[in-house]
């Protein structure tokens, strides 16, 4: 009979002594919604899973002033439910709550979306523009890696055969910031067939300072485009500029290789992934222009009538 | 391996291969037939049960993931003697057709309520997102909720 | 049976039979059904598209613990079986695979893991084929071949006036070329095929459309004696066309017969929907030309389909040919099908209508445009009303009023109804009842039409990338059909005054057992409550067509109505001469009482009610003729139904405001509203499902569904992560429905039928609306991607033709 073992490690030490002992016959599940339905369909065969659903210390959030943690076992709709008025709170639960339906949503994981590495992932593109660091562990030691470091291929990591996600960690910018998410699918419950994300900050509250703009669903792994980004460097907030917005788009959509697949065609992911930068950038940019969040634990700023 | 449950109300020890998900668990081993697999791929939420009171897929999770949560089936809810509030509305309104997707969206429908007692149509057809209704029944299912939700305003229910 | 007459429970909506079951999730469907010792099979199928089977080695199979026994072509008869309405026509196994998933053998065993474990373990040796994915391809001399009768069935052509002069006289003429890909059911809730044999018999347990049709093919399946099949149609979860008869269920009979053993054979959400039916893949070449003044001249439609691997029909439904021809003075229709080695394609919800329908809609409104007229006003001017005549054929009879033997044989039927029933009926070949022209009217004012549109191909709303408009779409299709059989229905009373209806219908979510049982309890007179009904056992229902075509309330309603009039009469004749001593014209019942006629009288004029018998009074008492009490009484129709294809059809009309974002091509439905002639409603919330199901369901054809082959024709996308479908989210979620109740003289209480046409109408509604916002006609399905093309396409043309600016 088709079956395979079952362990459940109570901390993260158990799980990588348990991954380091049983090597790549092991695999990691914590929602399962990915590794059991390839499972199923046969595109994959086990002989252990490792439940980290269990480890209690995996799924805790955390802030401080400059950084978020997010633990790894941090469910889509924890994640979509939470309540705030921090930018990344914003930007991450509506991010979440557009991903997959609510009911998978109670079980998917953001390290499980993260570790599975799909192109259209909506959380890997997301934390990619928010230059988010995965925390890595394993017996022989722990080790962080830059998103753009950790997403290899399609449904490729940078993960060794003993090592597994811990927390991932999103850095909070000093300067007032802004992030956008913005896709585009067939229907309402759908992969994305193209996607951006955008994480604006503004120093002196007219124009961006610091951006980051990164395509998904359009190449192997989240595709950063920093020519976009420097274009955008500069721009008014409340006035944007449609060439700079366009140039950005271009340039964003050079930095990707989209292939056709039974979604959508190559050409629709190209036409398409420039809109919705330019949105994602208008999107971030209003939401600084209204200076609607305070970075936590810093005071507004005052006199800017905001 | 033991595998230990607990499902509308009541404990259960089962014996289980570890690969059983909470849906094959549910309805072969303790005959919640209620609990409905259609697409078998996490799509359709006609699998649909409700853990700690929050909508969840059952047809991909491992039972064995389910330990230590409470577990709700449409079971639970009412019987045909006793009917929830939200089943009645359901029939009232006639929110249904074929009846498949039935159970799974009066299970998310209850957890909708339990947030949030007064949705408008918008909101309940977005908390419904997950289910699809293959008749179409729409428009009479989310009539069907925001009946219920004023009849349990009116009778101090949950 | 006058639509005028004052009615107790029609037009009342009361909570369906099975409704407590389906909230409290008890229902049993095939997937629960379980048999005491039974058997899982599994069935093993083709990885070719086509192919020989030279060899099957199942040894290594049957040492499988658990494993219980296989069969193969070498097992199964050597004889054709048909489906309804020449869906199918094929032999079990014959050991040749038509399709990637054509049935090749099966496999018993303890539990479905070892059966399905046990399919690896047979060693198959193909022959591969030359094979043909597409209808034109197959024409082709020198074509694989996929039936043995051929690829291609005879065309099946409508044609009247002289179409060569109405070319030339036709002011304006519009063209298209629309190709449908395949929409697949997609249905909820899978099925199952639970077979069991005891001696020479077997009873075939699973979720049929039509259980009488299944017993008919078992029987000739197996060349055996129709006494011996028995076929028991369980609560379904949704169909639309995609079980009716099935070969899965003649391999779970020929497996349970080689095990000697019941045997359960349980498709996977996969095997739904790549593995057994879809809707044909369709090309629609038309053009059709109308005057200056917006009357049309001609229409005349070229219609391809294929039938993939099993189907053998050789036309769809196309009932838009009595829509928007029977006012038309000259014209031709011709519709053909040809096999391919796709999975078998066959009948889904609106057959032709859907397409064919949509692509005369979209001419009709390039007409309309250039003629200057809005789309209600062209609509209005130049579809269908009743006594129009009608034109549409149907399995190549043409029915045309000039056939003196046709038309005679029509009127012989119809004159076996008593006269006082039939006084309104209709003439035959001229559309009894229902329209879309007073429907248009008052749904277009209720949707606030004419303040939204404000000229073709012209948005209301114009902002940035967002751009609104509104459109609207007709439909039609037929009430059920009888050539190749009758619908047929019993009515028993039990002593006790209750009261069981036996009727083979399909149980896909229609609810039809309660509107049916409705229909019974208007005409007996006995509470709705104490009548029950017996939908899916062919031992104890007479054989009946089934739920299809849409059937059941206008054909299946009909002789329910005859039958429950039959065993009336029955109770009013044993109770004028046992108790009241009078007439049974004298006599009626009320809330399961008999009265005389006279008290009945009095009593509505405001005087108390008296002298009633309860049924059950009647029925126990001792009788003068028997000296004992009835046991029960038997209703059963003693007239024939006059041929619904020669009068009745139903109609659709929708309206839909939408939004289309051009940079990303995403459509927005933003409101719809849903207008049914249906005639009578039976049960206003039940109809209200049936119409916007159907219209979520062709708004899905619209927008987003379509099943993707590969070149080994493989389906690419058989899930619902890839096949898409409409969610709560995509569709308003306070959609309206209307009804135009214009009343049938001969369906049961002035009803007619409804399921189809609803499926019809939203798709030229969205692709006309989408016109109206961006000025392109896109064809189906109107992903963003093909929006966005669509847009590029038109930009770049009129960057062509505007000199290259």
């Amino acid at each position: 009979m088709r079956t395979f073992e079952y362990l459940r490690p109570a901390t993260v030490v158990e799980a990588c002594e348990m991954k380091a002992e049983l090597g790549s016959k092991a695999r990691f599940i914590a929602g399962g919604t990915d590794l059991m339905l390839e499972w199923r369909r046969g595109a994959v065969s086990l002989s252990h899973v490792v439940d980290l659903s269990f480890v209690r210390d995996m799924r805790a959030r955390a802030a401080t002033s400059t950084e978020l943690r997010l633990g790894a076992t941090e469910t889509l709709g924890e994640l979509a439910a939470a309540d705030g008025d921090e930018w990344w709170k914003r930007v991450l639960a509506s991010t979440a709550s557009r991903m997959a339906t609510p009911q998978l949503r109670t079980l998917a994981t953001i390290g499980g979306n993260v570790c599975h590495a799909s192109p259209c992932a909506d959380m890997a593109v997301l934390l990619t523009a928010l230059d988010a660091v995965v925390a890595v562990a394993a017996t022989r030691g722990a080790r962080t890696l830059a998103a753009a470091d950790f997403f290899v291929g399609v449904n490729q990591t940078a993960l060794a055969d003993d090592e597994m996600v811990t927390w991932i960690g999103v850095p909070l910018p000093a300067a007032p910031t802004a992030a956008a998410y913005q896709r585009v699918s067939r229907t309402s419950v759908d992969l994305a067939q193209a996607s951006a994300a955008v994480r604006l900050s503004s120093d002196d509250g007219d124009t961006i300072s610091d951006a980051r703009v990164v395509i998904g669903a359009c190449a192997p792994t989240p595709a950063r485009s920093q020519e976009a980004e420097r274009a955008l460097l500069g721009m008014s907030l409340v006035a944007p500029d449609e060439k700079a917005l366009a140039e950005a788009g271009r340039l964003a959509e050079r930095a990707t290789s989209p292939i056709s697949d039974v979604r959508c065609a190559e050409e629709y992911r190209r036409e398409v992934s420039k809109v919705l930068v330019r949105r994602a950038v208008l999107e971030a940019a209003a939401e600084l222009a209204r200076g609607a969040a305070p970075v936590a634990g810093r005071p507004r700023r005052a006199g800017r009538g905001v | 391996m033991v595998v230990r449950l607990h499902v509308n109300g009541q404990r259960h020890e089962l014996d289980i291969e570890p690969h059983e998900t909470l849906a094959e668990v549910l309805r072969e081993r303790l005959g919640l037939r209620g609990v409905r697999v259609s697409c078998g791929e996490g799509e359709c939420g006609s699998c649909t049960v409700l853990l700690d009171g929050v909508p969840a897929t059952s047809c991909l999770m491992l039972a064995l993931q389910a330990e230590g949560r409470e577990i709700t089936t449409i079971e639970d809810l009412g019987t045909e003697d006793d009917l929830h509030p939200l089943q009645q509305a359901f029939i009232d309104e006639q929110g249904f057709q074929c009846g498949v997707c039935t159970p799974g969206i009066i299970l998310s429908s209850k957890a909708l309520l339990d947030r949030n007692p007064h949705p408008t149509a918008t909101e309940v057809a977005g908390a419904l997102s997950g289910h699809v209704c293959r008749c179409g029944a729409y428009t009479q299912i989310v009539r069907s909720v925001l009946r219920a939700a004023e009849e349990m305003e009116v009778r101090g229910e949950r | 049976m006058s639509a005028d007459k004052r009615h107790g429970v029609v037009g009342t909506s009361p909570p369906v039979k099975d409704a407590a079951q389906k909230v409290c999730g008890t229902l049993t469907y095939p997937v629960d059904f379980e048999l005491a010792g039974m058997l899982h099979g599994a069935i093993l199928r083709s990885e070719h598209p086509h192919a020989r089977v030279l060899s099957i080695d199942a040894r290594r199979a049957l040492d499988l613990p658990g494993v219980i026994g296989v069969v193969t072509h070498e097992e199964a008869p050597d004889l054709e079986w048909n489906g309804t309405f020449f869906n199918y026509r094929g032999r079990i196994f014959d050991g040749i695979a038509r399709f990637v998933g054509d049935e090749i053998g099966a496999v018993a065993a303890t539990t479905p893991e070892v059966a399905h474990e046990a399919l690896g373990l047979i060693a198959v040796e193909y022959e591969p084929l030359p094979a043909v994915f597409d209808a034109e391809a197959a024409m082709l001399p020198g074509a694989p071949q996929v039936q043995t009768a051929g690829n291609i069935r005879e065309p099946n052509v409508v044609e009247w006036g002289d179409l060569q002069a109405a070319r030339s006289a036709a002011d304006e003429v519009a063209v298209a070329d629309v190709s449908f890909g395949s929409q697949q059911m997609a249905p909820m809730g899978r099925n199952a095929a639970i077979a069991m044999w005891s001696g020479g018999s077997v009873t075939l347990h699973t979720g049929t459309q039509t259980p009488s049709e299944v017993k008919d093919a078992i029987a000739e399946a197996f060349g055996m004696p129709r006494s011996r099949v028995r076929v028991v149609g369980l609560p379904l979860g949704t169909s639309f066309g995609a079980f009716w008869s099935n070969n899965f269920m003649m391999v779970a009979c020929l497996l349970a017969r080689k095990v000697r053993r019941p045997v359960k054979i349980e498709l996977s959400n996969t095997e739904c929907m790549a593995h057994v039916k879809r809707r044909h893949e369709e090309r629609c070449r038309a053009s059709m030309g109308a005057t200056a003044d917006g009357d049309i001249a001609f229409i005349d439609v070229h219609h391809l389909f294929d039938n993939g691997g099993y189907g053998f029909k050789d036309d769809v439904g196309y009932l838009v040919l009595d829509l928007w021809g029977a006012r038309v003075p000259a014209g031709r229709f011709v519709c053909q099908g040809v096999s391919t080695n796709l999975v078998t394609a066959g009948c889904m919800r609106g057959v032709g209508d859907v397409t064919m329908g949509s692509v005369v809609e979209r001419l009709a409104d390039q007409l309309a445009e250039r003629c200057g007229l809005d789309p209600l006003e062209f609509r209005i001017r130049n579809q269908i009303r009743p006594g129009d005549e009608l034109r549409a054929a149907w399995g190549g009879h043409l029915l045309r009023h000039d056939e003196q033997g046709y038309e005679r044989l029509i009127d012989d039927v119809t004159r076996q109804a008593p006269a006082a029933l039939r006084e309104n009926w209709p003439q035959h070949f001229r559309l009894s009842s229902g329209s879309t022209v007073e429907m248009l009217r008052s749904a277009a004012e209720e949707f606030g039409w004419r303040e939204k549109f404000v000229g073709w191909g012209r948005p209301y709303f114009a902002e940035g990338p967002v751009r609104r408009a509104v459109g609207v779409g007709t439909g039609i299709h037929c009430c059920g059909e009888e050539m190749e059989g009758n619908t047929d229905a019993t009515v028993r009373i039990m002593k006790d005054g209750s009261a069981k209806l036996f009727c083979s219908i399909g149980r896909q979510g229609t609810c039809a057992d309660t509107t049916q049982a409705m229909v019974a309890a208007e005409t007996l007179g006995i509470p709705l409550d104490l009548i029950e009904v017996e939908a899916g056992d062919t031992d104890a229902c007479p054989w009946s067509r089934g739920s299809i075509a849409s059937t059941t309330m206008f054909r299946t309603g009909f002789k329910t109505w005859a039958a429950a009039l039959d065993a009336k009469r029955q109770l009013l004749e044993l109770a004028g001469r046992e108790v009241f001593d009078c007439p049974a014209a004298d006599l009626d019942i009320r809330d399961g009482v008999i009265y005389t006629t006279a008290a009945l009288r009095a009593a509505d004029s405001g005087g108390p009610l008296a002298g009633g018998v309860p049924i059950p009074y009647l029925m126990m008492r001792d009788r003068e003729d028997t000296f004992g009490p009835t046991d029960s009484i038997t209703g059963r129709p003693d007239f024939p139904m006059p041929p619904s294809m020669a009068f009745a059809r139903h109609f659709a009309a929708h309206f839909v405001d939408l939004e289309v974002d051009v940079e990303t091509g995403k459509i927005r439905l933003l409101r719809y509203l849903a207008a049914q002639d249906s005639g009578t409603v039976v049960h206003p919330k039940v109809l209200e499902g049936q119409v916007i199901g159907g219209a979520v369901f062709g708004a899905g054809f619209a927008l987003c569904e379509q099943l993707h082959f590969d070149e080994q024709g493989r389906v690419m996308n058989p899930t619902l992560s890839d096949y898409k479908v409409l969610r709560s989210t995509d569709f308003p979620p306070e959609a309206t429905v209307i009804f135009a109740e214009d009343p049938e003289p001969v369906g049961p209480f002035g009803a007619r039928s409804a399921g189809e046409a609803p499926t019809a109408a939203p798709t030229p509604a969205i692709a006309q609306a989408v016109y109206n916002a961006i000025g392109v006609w896109v064809d189906v399905p109107m992903t963003p991607e093909r929006v966005l093309l669509a847009i590029e396409a038109q930009r770049r043309e009129h960057t062509t033709a505007s000199g290259g600016r």
